[in-house]
């Protein structure tokens, strides 16, 4: 998803106004010139700036080229299969965060290795097989290896 | 010379070893697999090196950078599709002597070059790290401050995009960094109440976002590429003498440009092999050979980019400012290490520093033989297709995330830095400034506010000592060009050549 510069900086400077006016409800020690506010202030001011030359740019270029899309979709916008395929790696991620605690590392990364194998078109028996045999290697690594704590939830009466 | 010694003996040690040799192979096979970037395969090693000794922890991540630089080279050749960015110089010169019937000789001149350029590249940061230490033991808070600026600067100067793009992404990067408690009064800024947020956002996760989530989300957002590969790879070391011997200036010269350019801050092996190419093609006595297979590029190029990856660690050990993004990864390891990395390193612990030199050493050496076993194996290795790898990276970059603090809120920092590097990318906004901006963000601020202290705020204070005021001139040189040069791109029509 490509924006015209004249989106991006828009959207610079919201940004930027919200980060200065933000800033200025940091509180200052007496006697001191600067404080918590002063580079927040200036990156804000900083990418206002930017977002200025964009918008300035990116008009001076439409009247040049007269005109052209403000916005283009890439394949993975416009095509189902692909923005399916962006979505099922976000959601997986999301999925991981609500439900490793309850179903443990394992069952959570097996679900998430075979749905997004199968969603990516690889064949069943194909992600079945990593799907199986990718947690037990990964936890290893990283549970026995690394000591790194990572939840056994529902297998935990049977945690080895 | 005691210091010499006590880092063969670190480095020399049998588990050490073994970490090199693993690194090789797997960033072998990370760089060999296109898409997957030498940063990219650092960024997913971090959580491993952060529960290692700091000396195994950098001769992994040496070790993984400068053999995932040369395996780049193969897919590129095979394929004509460059394994990470390094290789993009001179992917259509290689794939066309693959054409020609003459592979082997592209990949052995890439391999062999590569380890020279890299031993070169280490020779030299031997030579110069140590001098440049000794002189900036001087340097106090004024200096780092204006040094840190003029890294942040350089990022813009050099990254790929216009110049108000790079400028917008390193301040996205500074941005990120002034998340959590402030060095000054110690106020919660842009917490929103998180506890989680309070010390910053924790930067592994935010690593792995950037250069792997979002690479993952690149991979599934495109059509995947026919691949093709071609049949066994032969003897590469047939004619590779002569060659050397031919070329012998060219490696020489494309060697000590490509330390210089990776010694820049935000400039790579993948700029370093851009220019090499360039300046190969330019001083070449037969320049009209370009583009038909001729070999002379991909041995400039493929010497400088690995040469550049030696290089970058020059102002990372001296100043701790990174040279690219890979060094920019290592420093982060370093201060969890509860290591500053400056001139002090190379008093106070000077076996670390040659450590680092020779793991570089060795990397060259070891690089040669799981290289040349990589050329061999290939053929299997690019037959892996990336909608079974993606998601076995992404469960690497969940646990990788959650293993540093042990929280699912490293998840969510990853998702969410992930997404903005995927779109910014698309938008044209290189990503290295940002990480660049995460990194020295803090230096800059801490460095500048301690400083405002001693001046009583007076701003006068920080050009009065003289290699203060030599710094604070150059970067302000710096920024107005840069600004000469935004007005150019922004009266120029859209969409030039972003390399």
């Amino acid at each position: 998803m490509k924006l015209d510069d004249t989106i991006l900086g828009a959207v610079l400077l919201v940004f930027a106004a919200l980060v200065i006016g933000h800033a200025r409800s940091f509180p200052t020690l007496a006697g001191m010139t600067v404080g918590p506010d002063l580079f927040p202030t200036i990156i804000g001011g900083g990418l206002g700036l930017c977002g200025l030359v964009l918008v300035a740019g990116g008009l001076l270029r439409r009247r040049v080229t007269g005109g052209g899309p403000w916005v283009v979709f890439d394949r993975w916008v416009t095509s189902p299969a692909l923005a399916g395929n962006v979505l099922s790696v976000l959601a997986a991620l999301a999925f991981y965060v609500v439900l490793s605690r309850p179903l443990g590392f394992h069952l959570t990364i097996l679900l998430i290795l075979g749905g997004l194998m199968l969603k990516l078109g690889v064949r069943p028996i194909v992600a079945a097989a990593f799907a199986i045999a990718a947690p037990p290697l990964i936890h290893y690594v990283f549970y026995d290896l690394l000591r790194v704590p990572l939840p056994w939830g529902l297998l935990l009466p049977i945690a080895w | 010379m005691d210091a010499v010694l006590g880092a063969f003996s670190l480095i020399l040690d049998p588990t050490v070893m073994l970490v090199i040799v693993a690194s090789a192979v797997y960033g072998t096979f990370v760089g060999a697999i296109p898409g997957l970037t030498a940063t990219m395969s650092v960024a997913l090693l971090v959580p491993v090196t952060f529960f290692m000794d700091p000396v195994p922890a950098i001769a992994a991540i040496v070790t993984t950078t400068a053999t995932a630089i040369f395996a780049g080279d193969i897919p590129g050749a095979l394929l004509r599709i460059p394994g990470t960015p390094a290789s993009a110089a001179y992917v259509d010169e290689a794939y066309r002597m693959t054409s020609k019937g003459k592979a082997e000789l592209a990949l052995g001149a890439g391999l062999v070059t590569a380890a020279i350029g890299g031993t070169i590249g280490t020779l030299i940061l031997m030579g110069v790290a140590p001098r440049l230490a000794r002189f900036a033991i001087k340097f106090s808070s004024f200096e780092y401050f204006w040094l840190a600026c003029l890294g942040l600067t350089c990022a813009v100067l050099i990254s790929g995009g216009p110049v108000v793009k790079n400028l917008v992404s390193l301040l996205i990067g500074l941005m990120i960094a002034t998340i959590g408690i402030d060095v000054a009064v110690g106020y919660p800024r842009f917490t929103f109440g998180s506890i989680e947020l309070l010390d910053g956002v924790s930067f592994i996760p935010a690593m792995i976002g950037m250069f792997a989530l979002s690479e993952i989300l690149r991979n599934v957002a495109g059509d995947a590429p026919p691949r093709v590969v071609q049949r066994s790879v032969g003897n590469v070391f047939v004619g590779l003498g002569r060659l050397l011997v031919r070329y012998r200036v060219n490696i020489a010269r494309s060697s000590v440009l490509g330390t210089g350019i990776g010694a820049l801050p935000g400039a790579g092996a993948d700029i370093a092999a851009w220019i090499a190419f360039t300046l190969s093609k330019r001083f070449s006595r037969e320049p009209e050979k370009f583009g038909s297979g001729h070999v002379e590029g991909i041995v400039d190029a493929g010497s400088a980019n690995n040469a550049a990856v030696a290089g970058a660690w020059t102002p990372a050990l001296v100043f701790g400012i990174p040279g690219d993004s890979v060094t920019a990864i290592a420093i982060g390891i370093l201060y969890m290490k509860g290591l500053t990395p400056g001139p002090l390193v190379f008093t106070q612990k000077p076996e670390l520093v040659y450590a680092v030199f020779v793991a570089f050493l060795v990397a060259n050496i070891v690089m040669i033989p799981i290289g040349l076993s990589a050329i061999k194996l290939s053929g299997y290795v690019l037959r892996i297709p990336g909608r079974v790898l993606m998601p076995i990276i992404l469960a690497f970059c969940i646990v990788g995330s959650f293993a540093v603090s042990n929280t699912v809120f490293a998840i969510w920092v990853m998702l969410v830095l992930g997404v903005l590097a995927f779109l910014m990318e698309e938008n044209g906004f290189p990503i290295a400034p940002a990480i660049l901006g995460i990194v020295l963000g803090r230096m800059v601020e801490d460095n500048f506010m301690v400083s405002i202290m001693k001046t009583q705020g007076e701003l006068a204070g920080f050009v009065e000592r003289p290699i203060a005021a030599s710094l604070a001139v150059l970067t302000l040189a710096i920024w107005a060009y840069l600004a000469v040069r935004a007005v150019r791109d922004a009266a120029r029509p859209r969409d030039t050549n972003p390399g």
